[in-house]
């Protein structure tokens, strides 16, 4: 493995992380959504759902895109006692990522808390949820690609 | 295998460990001083894991929770949750694993690896230890260190005494450095060299491991035996250990310890718990198919600076793995050497084991009937847990085999 194939395999880890954290979240929200609309409310709360999810799988779909742009795919993903254990093929080696539910729980929340945030601040784009240093490596390859 | 056929070893230790996972599952602790400890609803317990915001403020491991909470007054508590630290850990282990065959637990939060094999595959030593921090880090949230040398014991030296230092977390030990490296370091800081051996080698002037390096093995294996050349032999980074799963294979005892929530006072009290342990024991025993053949019985005070109590042991005319012979052996080692001083931990173990499939029959006792009942019990306490069925003196006050239910090495699950 060349240094240049270690850094490309150091982001495609990030972006797989991103793009599983994504999948969750968009199927997750729907299913809480699944939950809450037997609850009789006062309120509709479809819209917050509908978004969020709609939002996430956005995201899904653009890191799945890039993913797929660098050689990567996602093979399965299935759970197993506590972790998630997933699947892909990174340049024709097949590898394999091993996730704490826990924590994929955890980061999904934090990444449903920041979209809340932004939807606080309209001026800033909302497609743009993407973490920053994330942000910055998509943006770079787009940049290169471009170029 | 490299051109000069040195083995390559890495050591990879989790970053606080119980407090990381904590952190990893709840975001909102990320950024405040944690500790993993006891009860904190009952303020008792020593401080299992602390992160590193929590030992900026001069928190440390295995201290007392008050203690601890004193030095920082908006310290988070965080009850332990063993069974997911176990789980985290063997997870870890499946990542050792896509990198190398050969990974070999040391503690919960400490693993070798030989990547002797792995370096045509992922690269040099240090871009595989970077690459699996960075799939620790990805996958569990963790930060972990990692040492690298050309055995366990480099290894292990780089982890403790250089890469928990450095901001890259990897250090490699070299055995042609070691003079410019570990040899500099106090004696101390030597892998096997505690706080009593430190003072024995301060009464001889020896205070830098180069000191010891230089010294001749004879004159320390005259001192210490063969312990005196195994630390020469480490003070030199020699070591052939395999890494190796069948390390702890070979099993010598199965021993249970139990440190009491107050100290107990009377031989009724503390019979209550020395059965309960004698249960465990004989249980555990069972699991693994062996008997023993020697009992031992060890009994503290409180006070382990002035220490009180016995550690004596029996040999049993026959092997067993039943509990109430296990029982009336350890009362026998506690009436004969018990002083009447306050006990507030015990312990019961079993040793020279032998496999339970060849049995001596008694004329007298009817072993068969013995073995299944013991059975039924391990069955029924394997579906429904361990306190699905008890002894009736363990719902005294003084039994403890319901709360230790709870807990898995005496923390909460």
């Amino acid at each position: 493995m060349t240094e240049r194939d270690g850094q490309a395999a150091e982001g495609e880890q990030e972006l797989l992380r991103l793009y599983i954290l994504f999948g969750l979240l968009f199927r997750t929200a729907m299913a809480d959504w699944g939950q809450v609309r037997q609850v009789p409310l006062k309120l509709s709360y479809h819209w917050f759902f509908e978004e969020l999810s709609r939002w996430a799988e956005r995201q899904h779909h653009r890191l799945r895109r890039h993913l797929r742009q660098r050689g990567c795919v996602l093979l399965s993903a299935r759970r197993e006692r506590g972790v998630y254990v997933v699947q892909y093929r990174q340049r024709g080696y097949v590898r394999e990522a091993v996730y704490s539910i826990e924590v994929l729980r955890a980061e999904c929340q934090e990444l449903a808390r920041l979209w809340i945030m932004r939807q606080q601040a309209p001026c800033q784009d909302p497609g743009a949820m993407v973490p920053e240093r994330h942000a910055r490596r998509i943006g770079r390859e787009e940049g290169e690609k471009a170029t | 295998m490299t051109k000069d056929s040195k083995r390559i070893i890495f050591l990879a230790d989790m970053q606080s460990f119980y407090a990381s996972i904590e952190k990893a599952a709840h975001p909102q602790l990320r950024d405040k001083p944690i500790v993993v400890a006891g009860d904190p609803e009952r303020r008792s317990g020593v401080v299992l894991a602390a992160c590193p915001i929590a030992k900026s403020y001069g928190v440390t491991t295995a201290e007392a929770l008050w203690q601890a909470q004193q030095k920082c007054r908006h310290l988070v508590v965080v009850r332990p949750r063993m069974e997911t630290y176990l789980r985290v850990s063997v997870q870890i282990t499946r990542i050792f694993e896509s990198f190398t065959d050969l990974v070999e637990p040391y503690s919960i939060d400490e693993q070798f690896l030989d990547v002797t094999g792995s370096v045509r595959l992922f690269g040099d030593p240090w871009r595989i230890a970077e690459e699996i921090r960075r799939r620790v880090r990805l996958e569990t949230g963790i930060n972990s260190r990692i040492g690298i040398g050309e055995n366990k014991v480099l290894a292990k030296m780089a982890c403790d005494n250089f890469a928990k230092k450095r901001e890259e977390g990897i250090f490699w030990l070299k055995r042609e450095e070691l003079a410019d490296t570990l040899w500099k370091l106090p004696i101390e800081k030597l892998f096997g060299v505690g706080s009593r051996m430190k003072r024995h080698f301060h009464r001889m002037g020896i205070y830098q491991i180069g000191q010891l390096a230089r010294m001749s093995p004879a004159v320390l294996a005259r001192r210490w035996g063969v312990n005196g050349e195994v630390l020469w032999r480490t003070a030199h980074g020699l070591d052939n250990s395999p890494v190796s799963l069948q390390t702890h294979e070979t099993q010598k005892g199965i021993g249970h310890h139990m440190t009491l929530p107050r100290d107990y006072h009377t031989a009724a009290e503390i019979k209550v718990v020395l059965l309960e342990l004698c249960e465990e024991v004989c249980r555990r025993a069972r699991s693994k198919r062996l008997m023993g053949s020697v009992v031992s019985v060890g009994c503290r005070g409180a006070d382990f600076d002035a220490p009180a109590g016995f550690g004596r042991q029996l040999k049993l005319p026959e092997p067993t793995h039943d509990a109430m012979t296990l029982y009336e052996a350890a009362c026998r080692l506690f009436d004969r050497h018990w002083q009447q001083t306050p006990v507030r931990s015990v312990g019961v173990s079993l040793e020279q084991l032998v496999p339970d499939n060849v049995v001596q029959l008694n004329l007298f006792t009817d072993t068969h009937r013995q073995r299944s009942l013991a059975r039924a019990m391990d069955d029924i306490r394997a579906r429904y847990g361990q306190d699905a069925i008890l002894r009736a003196v363990s719902l005294l006050g003084a039994g403890q085999a319901r709360e230790r239910a709870r807990k898995i090495g005496g923390h909460y699950k």
